[in-house]
């Protein structure tokens, strides 16, 4: 049996907020002492510690308000591994699929959208494997 | 694999929220057990035996 793990999202949730607070303050610093136009990548980097801050007070908040304790048994560490493992092999079939289109015909993609479709596939993939799983085990 | 968890947890008045913290589980993995969906490992399943005061685990898994 692996180690019951337990997490209090309600009292991690001042941590998120300080973190949250601490990026919107460094981000409107930057913003008033006139290095706004810094960038990080393809983004303004004020802009990019916004955006970090917002979501984490997003999460904070939700947490604070709709968190609570969560248990990772046995069988929830069951869940995610079956999840993951399903997610990876459904991004190794997409990866092949997608070479072997390549070879038929070249393709030309942009590295930043397909980044973020991978990312987010993968998250939406794990959840509805998690969820799925957890209606069967 | 079939299981008594749910009568004996009744006999001895005990919610599925209060069994899950004795054998520190969450409350899902009771609820996937008594509907025989999971199957737990052997100290699991040893200390849900041991929660409901039984001395062998066979008394409360029984395999079909």
């Amino acid at each position: 049996m692996t180690k019951t793990k337990t997490f209090n999202t309600k009292e991690q949730a001042k941590w998120k907020f300080v973190f949250a607070i601490s990026f919107l303050i460094l981000a409107t610093v930057l913003e008033v002492s006139g290095y706004g136009n810094l960038r990080l990548g393809q983004m303004y980097f004020s802009a990019w510690l916004y955006m970090v801050g917002i979501i984490a007070l997003i999460i904070a908040i939700k947490n604070h308000f709709y968190g609570g304790e969560i248990k990772y048994d046995e069988r929830t560490q069951l869940l995610m591994l079956k999840a993951s493992k399903k997610t990876f092999a459904i991004l190794i079939y997409v990866a092949i699929g997608l070479m072997f289109m390549g070879t038929i015909n070249p393709m030309k993609v942009d590295l930043m959208t397909i980044a973020s479709v991978v990312l987010f596939s993968i998250i939406i993939m794990y959840k509805f494997f998690y969820w799925r799983l957890s209606k069967k085990f | 694999m079939e299981t008594k968890i749910t009568e004996l947890r009744k006999k001895l008045k005990i919610t599925q929220q209060e069994l899950a913290d004795i054998v520190d589980v969450s409350r899902q993995t009771i609820v996937s057990l008594e509907q025989g969906r999971y199957n737990p490992s052997l100290e699991l399943a040893h200390k849900i035996s041991k929660a409901l005061k039984q001395n062998q685990i066979e008394k409360v898994f029984l395999l079909k």
